[in-house]
């Protein structure tokens, strides 16, 4: 296990140097440049500030320059804020962007996964329905459209959660609940189609003829569709998009920044599913 | 004469689907008697399985619905019980080994828990107590060095070894009944004939009563002493083994048992086969299901259904010829 892990990590080195690479040869192919305004700079000033950001060097000479700071762990200066570097502005972004995610997810496990077990349980009866349809809802609605409705009900007519802000929990409740809804609506899809899809094997009809409760019988199916169920969640983008979605101003060096960030996390997470993998099904051994 | 362990009287299982009403248990009976064994036999789709799993509460409820009968477990309707009392006797008096030892046992559970859960549930046995008595019949069903093999996953097993573990799992809180449901479909031949045997051989050690589903006549000739032919929801023909086989009196039972090749048999005309399928059980044709593939059809056979008649001790057939004579029977 300790060598498929030590395995995975290694070859994540030339995957995000694959991507760093592709994006940062992509960004200057993009027409326009951190500094295009429509205004018209002095030639001088121009030339100055390119000369800062040594953006007057060949490109592949600016792509190594670039590749040897980020291997001593710099991601360079931010071309649209001044004075600030990347890393600073990730470092303050980063924590409560764990934390909405984090919480987002939270939430949206504690809600998706009993409302599709328990209109797996229901198939076709009221409840079932009730879920399906509440869960397609909060596939199709944007989740800005969410928290504008939330933030207007709840911060502006009923004045009980505040319209923005971070750190408090009457802050926190509308953008959690805003990003959690959708992946809890596809987290209840897939665990009521995971759970349908277990309770109809075979060894589910065997506990049951060998007499256990009903309720052992649900837990012996749970554990198959748990492993089910964390193959989405890997999926859950919550956790650094809005970086990426922020970031796409040409500011070369945050973008690559960020895209490193994203594209270490999707490599961590995936590598953490497969781990949890190994633990809930015992079929899968890694060497 | 002793008590039947269970006496199946007129069960009928019907599902309600969307294409019509499937009479999947039309009127089945027998009897299975302490440590007797019993086969089964008909084509996927008799109502074999549905039999069993209806008395025991196991068929899906809807659309499946028990509409008639009675299942006299020691004297005690198992129809009539409510799903916290019949689960008291599943598992614990009456067992069963499914089809498929691949897909029967839970792939994320250790074969400790499976076995043990049950007893531990039924019995109010510790873990310990479980324990000791799983790897007892663990050793008795063939399982080599099994405290080794004890913690593993199904997955771990072959497939004959699941089913010695599965066959090992229902004999745990001793059960007056074992149901074994084409327990040897899934396997290679060779493994087949040994899990057959020790089948016999748990019957002889446990005095259990079995009963034997299968579609192969050549498994239950080896293991069972009466045999029930199903045909279309309904027994066609009961009898003793011997008898059975020595002179069949169903056209049903009379086809199969030409259908089967012989290793005697001179190899000049290709192997008889029944014309035609079983029917689809929503739209019977009217009178004998069988009509349509049977060759001593007569008149009286498109009209009326006829009723499992006993003919002789202990042989039952419904059918209005006498195959032999190709006459029909007095009524």
């Amino acid at each position: 296990m300790l060598r498929y892990v030590a395995r995975r990590l290694l070859t994540a080195i030339p995957v995000l140097w694959i991507i760093v690479t592709i994006t940062f040869f992509m960004m200057r192919l993009a027409p326009g440049g951190p500094f295009s305004r429509e205004r018209v700079m002095p030639a001088e000033v121009q030339k100055m500030i390119e000369e800062r950001y040594h953006l007057d060097e060949p490109l592949v000479k600016q792509y190594f320059r670039y590749m040897g700071n980020l291997l001593r762990g710099d991601l360079g200066p931010s071309f649209r804020y001044k004075d600030r570097s990347v890393n600073e502005i990730i470092a303050a972004g980063l924590p409560t962007t764990l934390q909405l995610g984090s919480l987002a997810l939270l939430f949206a496990l504690l809600v998706g996964i009993p409302a599709g077990c328990l209109a797996a349980f229901r198939q076709n009866s009221a409840v079932d329905y009730a879920a399906m349809s509440f869960s397609m809802v909060g596939v199709s609605v944007p989740n800005f459209v969410v928290l504008s409705t939330l933030i207007y009900f709840f911060a502006v007519k009923l004045k009980i959660l505040t319209v923005s802000g971070w750190g408090r929990w009457d802050q926190m409740i509308c953008p959690v609940v805003a990003l959690g809804l959708m992946y809890s609506a596809y987290i209840a899809r897939l665990s009521r189609a995971g759970m349908l899809e277990v309770i109809r094997q075979d060894f589910i009809r065997t506990a049951r003829a060998k007499g256990l409760p009903e309720r052992l019988v649900i837990m012996g199916a749970a554990i198959l569709t748990g492993s089910l169920i964390i193959e989405t969640i890997s999926g859950v983008p919550g956790i650094g998009r809005e970086f990426v979605n922020s970031a796409l101003n040409r500011d070369y060096t945050l973008t690559i920044g960020t895209v490193i960030l994203y594209s270490g996390f999707l490599i961590i997470f995936n590598l953490a599913v497969d781990i949890v993998y190994a633990f809930l099904d015992p079929r899968i051994v890694y060497e | 004469m002793a008590e039947p362990v269970l006496s199946v009287q007129n069960l009928v299982t019907r599902f309600h689907t969307a294409d019509g009403v499937v009479r999947a248990v039309d009127g089945v009976s027998f009897d299975l008697m302490p440590g007797g064994s019993l086969g089964i036999v008909g084509e996927s789709g008799c109502g074999k399985s549905v039999t069993h799993l209806s008395f025991l509460g196991l068929i899906p409820q809807p659309p499946g619905k028990i509409e008639g009968g009675k299942a006299l477990f020691k004297g005690k309707d198992l129809l009539a019980m409510k799903p916290g009392e019949l689960r008291k006797v599943r598992g614990n008096d009456i067992a069963v080994i499914f089809q498929d030892p691949m897909t029967s046992l839970n792939p994320v559970l250790k074969i400790s828990l499976q076995m043990t859960e049950g007893m531990m549930i039924h019995k109010g046995a510790s873990r310990a107590e479980a324990e000791a008595r799983a790897l007892e019949l663990l050793r008795a069903v063939g399982i080599p060095s099994p405290e080794k093999r004890f913690h593993d996953y199904p997955h771990q097993f072959s497939g004959g070894m699941r089913q010695r573990v599965m066959i090992a799992m229902a004999l745990m809180c001793e059960p007056a009944a074992l149901i074994a449901d084409e327990p040897t479909t899934a396997l290679d031949v060779t493994i087949q004939a040994q899990i057959l045997e020790l089948i016999q051989k748990m019957r002889k050690e446990t005095g259990v009563a079995v009963i034997l589903i299968t579609h192969d006549l050549g498994v239950v000739a080896s293991v069972c002493e009466d045999i029930l032919v199903m045909y279309a929801g309904r027994v066609v023909e009961s009898a003793a083994t011997g008898p059975l086989f020595a002179r069949p009196l169903h056209p049903y039972t009379f086809s199969l048992l030409r259908s089967i090749p012989r290793l005697d048999a001179e190899r000049k005309e290709r192997l008889f086969s029944i014309p035609g399928l079983p029917p689809d059980l929503i739209h019977n044709p009217p009178g004998c299901s069988f009509n349509p593939r049977c060759p001593f059809a007569v008149k009286r056979c498109f009209s009326k259904e006829p009723p499992l008649t006993e003919i002789g001790p202990g042989r039952k057939v419904a059918c209005w010829v006498d195959i032999e004579s190709k006459k029909e029977r007095a009524t």
